[in-house]
């Protein structure tokens, strides 16, 4: 990460503007990979000021990916914080600028929760779902939007 | 070629993080790295 990722502008760019950026070797730090749960390196947590995960990025990403998932981060955390408008503007941008990729993918469908949630119309969780079911048919994220029928 | 990249200022307290964090609203990005101590 240290190599590629974090000196590329759009990743130091990003993470300056949005985030408190603290960097934990594990070896020297046992509580905290207990406490965060930390099974593997690296390992991405975005938390709150309260220490609670909102999203995590395991495994080495390039840089244009991580940027992908640290937005999608971002705005799960905003929705978490119950700004629903925000979350929804951040995975709108993530949706149109990865398109095509497994974070544009996961943006759709987190796009139409934070939509759901800033208006309480179903008609805006639905549009999301189906703009996912079209472009990423195949994708899991596009099947965690099926909801199984009961058998008779 | 990589662009020429404003350095991240990684903080090395968590808990200073937090408390940063808690001030300017902003969310923690906790990077746990093997990286040599």
């Amino acid at each position: 990460m240290d190599t590629v990722t974090y000196p590329e502008s759009r990743v130091a760019d990003f993470t300056t503007a949005y985030f408190v950026p603290v960097r934990i070797p594990v070896k020297a730090n046992r509580a905290l990979v207990e406490e965060y749960l930390v099974s593997w390196t690296p390992d991405v947590v975005i938390a709150d000021d309260r220490g609670r995960v909102h999203y995590r990025v395991v495994g080495y990403l390039p840089p244009v990916d991580l940027v992908a998932h640290l937005s999608l981060g971002l705005g799960r955390w905003q929705l978490n914080r119950h700004q629903p408008a925000e979350a929804a503007e951040r995975f709108e941008e993530v949706a149109r600028r990865h398109a095509g990729t497994d974070a544009g993918a996961e943006a759709l469908y987190w796009l139409g929760v934070a939509r759901y949630k800033a208006t309480h119309e179903p008609a805006e969780l639905q549009l999301s779902w189906d703009e996912l079911a079209r472009q990423y048919s195949d994708s899991e994220w596009a099947r965690r939007t099926q909801i199984p029928s009961k058998k008779s | 070629m990589l662009a020429q990249a404003e350095q991240i200022a990684w903080d090395t307290s968590v808990e200073h993080a937090r408390d940063v964090a808690a001030r300017e609203g902003k969310a923690v990005l906790i990077d746990f790295s093997a990286a040599p101590e």
